[in-house]
């Protein structure tokens, strides 16, 4: 549980931080916050969806080349931790840019 | 933002806004509370280990080193203790070949003999590259030595699904998997990626017919 407290401590330390840069030397505003918020749940939100597609995707690959004869890929990979961070950051960058229509 | 969006996109990003909450609190509930032990618990059933005719300790992958990755490691000492106790006559060593270098059966064995274990009594199964790839390579090597009454030694979360393998090869299975205790946000997360793994393989190998 300490690491735990330690973390989230750090985590609202750097949000207040954070908050007194934005509000203080970058002129935004605390009621833009919640719209702020809602951009990074959909942005998670299509991360969730581009990652379920990648696993997806990723297996049938793998079980396909199986199948195939063509190579073995361990499905294990599929559960790399780098999947679902590059997911997150897909679901980001295509946030990003439908809102840029 | 979503009033300068269409009617129809406005939902969708609403429907997004919830997924990516949902995810935000899984994540948090996962990192930061038990849930991940109790799933991982509620995925094996301890039960007293008798004796046996092998002991079989099943893969778990090499390091990029070339050396035992840590379930690997946990699962060797712990079939290296089950045979030390004189639970079977005989260490079953399995893990698959590897990209570079020896398989990690025979790094096991290579181990295990360092540690004393006699040659005689270590069996290698280097070419099985699954689950079920191991239940069926152990079953045509030790199948023709008479041996049935097995250890099954694996992660906790693997038992279940290796266990009605073996059983299905013909092995009466004593289980004895490895806890897999989580103390910290980066274990839990580990941990419950391990149990959804395995969630996805059972699903896998019942629509495979394998189980």
């Amino acid at each position: 549980m300490r690491e735990a407290s330690l973390v989230i401590a750090v985590l609202v330390a750097s949000s207040v931080a954070a908050y007194l840069i934005g509000t203080r030397r970058r002129g935004v505003r605390m009621r833009d916050v919640p719209a702020a918020v809602g951009f990074t749940l959909e942005s998670l939100g299509l991360g969730v969806i581009f990652f379920a597609v990648n696993v997806g995707v990723g297996m049938a690959v793998g079980i396909a080349s199986r199948a195939l004869g063509v190579a073995f890929i361990p499905l294990y990979l599929i559960g790399d931790w780098t999947l679902p961070v590059l997911s997150l950051l897909q679901g980001l960058t295509f946030r990003r840019w439908l809102a840029s229509r | 933002m979503i009033d300068a969006l269409s009617r129809p996109a406005a939902l969708s990003m609403r429907g997004l806004r919830l997924l990516g909450a949902a995810a935000l609190l899984a994540f948090l509930a996962v990192a930061f509370t038990p849930l991940a032990d109790t799933l991982a618990h509620r995925l094996v059933e301890p039960a007293p280990l008798g004796p046996a005719d092998a002991i079989i300790v099943l893969g778990a992958g090499l390091g990029a080193d070339g050396g035992l990755s840590d379930q690997s490691l946990g699962r060797f000492v712990y079939g290296v203790r089950l045979y030390r106790r004189g639970l079977a006559p005989v260490l079953v060593f399995t893990g698959g070949p590897a990209a570079r270098g020896r398989p990690e059966a025979e790094v096991r064995a290579a181990l295990a003999r360092e540690l004393g274990v006699p040659a005689t009594d270590i069996i290698v199964v280097a070419a099985a590259r699954t689950t079920r790839e191991e239940a069926l390579r152990v079953k045509d090597d030790l199948g023709a030595r008479g041996v049935s009454r097995i250890l099954l030694v694996t992660g906790g979360s693997h038992m279940e699904r290796a266990r009605a393998l073996f059983r299905r090869a013909g092995f009466t299975v004593q289980a004895a998997p490895l806890t897999e205790a989580a103390t910290s946000p980066e274990d839990r997360l580990d941990l419950m990626r391990r149990v959804l793994q395995e969630v996805v393989a059972r699903a896998y190998y019942r629509l495979a017919g394998w189980l």
